[in-house]
């Protein structure tokens, strides 16, 4: 991967974000037992930054609540994603940060599934392949160097 | 012992004393200065240098404890002569030579002449920047001082002076001494004539800017430190204090705001705003438009918050100073170019609505458009008819949300409101925008009119059935109803809404009057609203007057428009028997009743003097059937003003004290009870400042000690506090008593504890005892209690066996306390809370847990020595599964703890991990939110 050069989609469309979800009386109710849904996968992915630009995968519509889907009998979750050019050289390392966002804060009872969109991307089977593969996306993490890439993508979120 | 020998002493042993003896030996004048110069002339002229330095200073620490009337005119000058020649002699001399010059410098009966030759003398014989910081300082004191008092003095030497001060402070570094020199010259450019050496004088400062400089971090708390703001503000004022320095300035400013360095910017920025006061723009004619460029790119493309409001405040400032000078069409200097240059930079940017300019050139037109009158209709006139078509043409309704936005804040323009009118036919069109949308954007409509109706534009008459139809309809979203309540308000305000106004009151009474309803509380509410006007209220109020539950929660807010004896006798009479059946549940009615007694004043004497004659003094009202109308009378008179009422207060407090002592002691409904206590407690404070009130109140209080249960301890604390907040330095006579009551381990004890929480709440509704009912309330009451609980609860804490009622009642205290209060204290009782957190008793978790959240939030470092302790902790509490908010509150703990240094976190943090892994699986959505949160801050600790 080529992390040196500048930036390759110099000027990329910016969405709206999404409210904040509304907090309801129920919530605040201790008998009653919330899900986990599609939404609060999105509120933990959504504010992942980009490697490129300061601004969150929301905002450049990389990923979107139709791409999550949940399913808490089957324990899965899986979420799809669309890099902003079908070149994008950065495609694996969003993959890598939402996985490694979802590893950290997830209940480890998920199965994830990180994908690209279908058609969105040039080399999307490649991709796929390498994120859905448990060691090497170990490996990743365990690299230094990437870490410290993945790090800063998810770390800035709350900031 | 004569002065000889006493001058000995201090230049052979240093004996400060001597100073003192000198000193009042020449004030008694048994010693006259003369005789005392002779005699110590001999040091003065003495071979050896030290000797002649030392009787300098001695000469200098006896004229300092003199009074500054004492010398004469011709002294000081023979004096003046004299330290001037030392001066030259040599370089150890100058410093207390200076000293000395600055002691004669404030000498009152100094002349004119006499500081012309010392000026010339500090000029002329010594090279200042030579001296060290203390000396300098001393030089830049006198400089100041004549400069201040002496001006014509120094005018007298005139641009000389200029010249010489250039000199003396050219390369200064003390920042002590900068914000001396730095005031200096902001006398010289305001007073002198700077222009011959107006450019010297810009580069001498020039050279501190941007101001960096960080101040060193010191010791002791009485050493005085000059701050980055203060050298900013004072370099900032020099630079913007004179017009001649804007043809060097402003090349300055724009070389910096060319930089990357964003404090650069920031300061350049901040001189520019300041300086258009003083700058004219037809001295910078030339650099307006790189000014107008480099602004807007900072606006447009501003990294932060900061730098973009900084870069609009220079927009508008620019404008403002184009605006400030003369011109027409063939100027170069003309708003209309520049208001011109401005739209067809932004207007692109407004019409690409998903790009992030949007907004950023929305801000920039603003920031032109508020600067002066022509520039705001210069803007409007072009742009908002642009945004209105925009807004016809655009389908997505985000997009029209965004463009509704965009007018609105276009047309809010803080300063120049009043003066301004719109265009004509753009508020026209506006209406017809609004009364078109209505229904689909009633936010934005709503925010619309509103600030329409603040620019005077009246409104057209469909307006009206478009507001009452909007009123009328069910759910009124909450944040709706603000805005339509501060619409509506508006419209009640001014004269020129009149007829809107009384025609949509005419239609909403309309609305229930013809169905024969109850109008609901929203309608009310509009009513209400609409009876917000000086002249018109009582007349608007009477149209529809409808007693309910609500109109009484409603109606105080209309009491600044009404005349008392008008609200006493037309509403608080007729609401009467409504208020009885209300009193004992509705928190509202009482404070109707508190409202309308707080009003009354002198012309309702008569009123006050009958109503508490048949009511109150009557003894029927103490049967059981009357207890309503007993309750009504006391919350009104519990907030009469002791301003007019003294002598009423003390006649009631006389005639009923014992029948309402008998009535507590025997009543049986523990909530009466409590109305009853406060009421007494109030009619105590409020007569507080009588000494026979107080002792009688101390004698029952007394007796409340000889029988202790429930009541008369409750009675007790009533009473206690009511004199305590008058009085506060009483609370320790009676603060011993509590504590040996909650000693004890009886059901006292917990009675005790709770009445200490009577004791320190103060955000309670005991409404009857409060500032609002014009109780005697002592500022500092707060601190004087809390500082006496704690004092006295201080052996407690240490002593390990400390109930669990005490703990609750201590952790709640520490909980209440404001934070400021505690600050020293709250680390040494860090164990307690911490401790407080293993009890079985689970009601002190919470209240421990936000004492310790708050805690290590503003001060992690405090928690470094319990971290062994409370990490278990706060693990096994993030999964308790009874109380979510305690599950959430001890994980906000774990993550403001990731704040400490990492290796004294690295043991603990698999374990946390581990459990948080829990966490973020639990049933709550709330929970695991926070979990979440904690969780990223654990796993990214090293990151």
């Amino acid at each position: 991967m080529d992390l040196s050069s500048g930036p390759q989609n110099l000027n990329p469309t910016i969405y709206e974000r999404t409210e904040e979800r509304t907090v309801q009386a129920s919530d605040y109710d201790n008998d009653a037992s919330d899900e986990i849904d599609r939404r609060e996968i999105f509120d933990l992915i959504r504010t992942i930054n980009d490697p490129e630009h300061p601004l969150t995968l929301e905002e450049l519509n990389v990923v979107d609540l139709d791409g999550v889907t949940i399913d808490n009998q089957a324990n899965t979750v899986r979420v799809q994603f669309r890099p902003t050019i079908p070149h994008c050289s950065m495609a694996t390392l969003i993959g890598l940060s939402i996985r490694a966002k979802l590893l950290y804060t997830l209940p480890s009872r998920y199965k994830v599934g990180v994908n690209i969109i279908e058609g969105a991307h040039i080399q999307e089977n490649q991709i796929n392949k390498q994120l859905n593969d448990k060691e090497r996306v170990t490996a990743a993490l365990e690299n230094n160097h990437l870490r410290a890439v993945v790090n800063r993508c998810i770390i800035a979120s709350d900031a | 012992m004569n002065c000889q020998t006493l001058i000995e002493k201090f230049v052979n042993d240093r004996d400060e004393t001597v100073v003192n003896q000198l000193g009042q030996l020449l004030i008694t004048k048994e010693l006259t200065l003369v005789d005392f110069i002779v005699d110590i002339g001999d040091y003065l002229q003495s071979t050896e240098l030290s000797k002649r330095s030392t009787a300098l200073t001695l000469i200098g620490n006896i004229l300092n404890h003199l009074p500054n009337t004492f010398l004469q005119s011709n002294e000081i000058h023979h004096l003046l002569v004299f330290i001037g020649a030392k001066m030259g002699d040599h370089h150890i001399l100058a410093q207390p030579a200076v000293d000395l010059f600055r002691i004669l410098a404030k000498q009152s009966t100094i002349n004119d002449e006499d500081c012309v030759i010392m000026m010339k003398s500090i000029f002329s014989d010594v090279y200042v920047q030579s001296f060290p910081q203390a000396s300098r300082y001393n030089v830049f004191v006198i400089l100041l001082h004549f400069l201040l008092y002496r001006l014509d003095a120094v005018q007298q030497l005139g641009s000389d002076f200029v010249c010489n001060f250039i000199q003396a402070m050219d390369g200064e570094r003390d920042p002590r001494n900068l914000v001396l020199c730095f005031q200096c010259l902001q006398y010289m450019t305001k007073y002198l004539d700077i222009e011959p050496y107006k450019e010297e004088l810009f580069e001498v400062v020039a050279c501190y800017f941007p101001m960096e400089y960080k101040p060193k971090a010191t010791n002791s708390e009485t050493e005085e430190t000059i701050t980055h703001e203060q050298l900013v503000l004072s370099l900032r004022n020099v630079l913007t204090s004179n017009e001649k320095f804007a043809q060097y300035c402003i090349p300055m400013l724009i070389e910096k705001l060319e930089s990357d360095i964003p404090t650069a910017r920031l300061a350049a920025m901040d001189v520019f705003i300041h300086c258009i006061e003083e700058y004219n723009a037809r001295d910078i004619t030339s650099y307006l438009v790189p000014l107008w460029n480099l602004f807007s790119k900072q606006a447009l493309c501003a990294e932060n918050q900061e730098i973009e409001t900084s870069a609009l405040r220079a927009i508008t400032s620019l404008m403002q100073l184009i605006g400030k000078s003369i011109q027409n069409d063939e100027t170069e200097i003309s708003t209309k170019k520049f208001v011109d240059r401005s739209i067809r930079e932004c207007e692109n940017f407004l019409k690409e609505l998903d790009l992030k300019l949007v907004w950023p050139a929305t801000k920039v037109l603003h920031a032109v458009a508020r600067a002066n009158t022509t520039c705001s209709s210069l803007i409007w006139s072009s742009i908002l008819p642009l945004l209105m078509k925009q807004f016809e043409n655009l389908e997505q309704i985000n997009h029209k949300r965004t463009i509704l936005d965009m007018i609105i804040y276009f047309l809010q323009l803080p300063n120049i409101r009043t003066t301004i009118k719109l265009p004509s036919g753009i508020p026209e069109e506006l209406w017809i925008l609004i009364s078109t949308h209505f229904q689909t954007y009633p936010s934005h409509c709503l925010s619309l009119i509103h600030n329409l109706l603040q620019l005077h534009a009246v409104p057209s008459q469909v307006l009206e059935d478009d507001l009452t139809k909007f009123i009328l309809q069910d759910n009124i979203a909450d944040e709706l109803k603000i805005k339509l309540s501060a619409v509506l308000r508006m419209l009640a305000s001014s004269v020129s809404f009149d007829r809107i106004c009384t025609n949509i009151l005419t239609n909403l009474i309309q609305s229930w009057t013809v169905t024969k309803t109850a109008p609901t509380n929203e309608t009310l509410e509009c009513c209400i609203d609409l009876c917000h006007n000086s002249e018109r209220c009582q007349e608007r109020l009477e149209r529809f007057f409808f007693p309910s539950a609500q109109f009484i929660r409603l109606l105080p807010s209309l009491f600044k428009y009404l005349s008392p004896i008008y609200i006493l006798t037309n509403l608080f009479t007729s609401l009467f028997d409504l208020l009885l059946t209300l009193i004992d549940h509705d928190q509202y009615a009482k404070i109707f009743c508190s409202k309308c007694a707080s009003v009354a004043n002198e012309s309702c004497k008569t009123f006050v003097e009958n109503f508490y004659q048949s009511n109150l003094l009557n003894d029927s009202i103490w049967q059981t059937d009357k207890q309503m109308n007993l309750l009504v009378i006391m919350y009104f008179i519990g907030s009469l003003k002791r301003q007019f009422f003294q002598n009423e207060l003390e006649i009631i407090f006389n005639r009923i004290n014992k029948k309402l002592l008998e009535q507590i002691l025997n009543h049986s409904s523990n909530e009466i009870i409590n109305i009853y206590c406060y009421f007494f407690g109030n009619l105590i404070n409020k007569l507080s400042s009588k000494n026979e009130i107080i002792e009688q109140a101390q004698t029952i209080i007394k007796q409340c000690e000889t029988s202790l249960d429930q009541v008369h301890i409750h009675l007790w604390i009533i009473l206690v506090k009511a004199l305590i907040l008058s009085r506060p330095t009483m609370i320790e006579q009676y603060i011993s008593t509590l504590i040996l009551w909650m000693n004890e381990k009886t059901p006292i004890g917990d009675l005790a504890c709770q009445s200490l929480k009577v004791l320190t709440n103060f955000d309670e509704q005991s409404l009857l005892l409060s500032s609002q009912t014009d109780c005697i309330i002592h500022p500092m009451v707060k601190q004087i209690i809390f500082m006496n609980i704690l004092s006295k609860m201080k052996p407690f804490l240490t002593n390990n066996d400390l109930l669990p009622n005490q703990m609750n009642v201590l952790v709640d205290l520490l909980d209440n306390i404001p934070k400021s209060i505690i600050q020293n204290e709250i680390i040494s009782l860090l164990p307690i809370l911490i401790r407080a957190l293993t009890l079985p008793n689970e009601t002190v978790w919470s209240s421990s847990l936000n004492s310790i959240c708050n805690l290590i939030k503003s001060e992690p470092n405090t928690i470094i020595d319990h971290i062994d302790t409370i990490l278990p902790r706060l693990t096994a509490l993030s999964t308790y599964k009874k109380d979510m908010s305690i599950r959430i509150t001890s994980l906000q703990c774990l993550k403001y703890i990731t704040s400490l240094p990492i290796h004294k976190l690295q043991p603990y943090r698999r374990h946390v991990i581990h459990v948080l892994k829990t966490c973020v699986d639990d049933h709550k959505r709330l929970v695991r939110r926070q979990a979440v949160d904690t969780q990223m801050s654990w796993c990214l600790l090293n990151a």
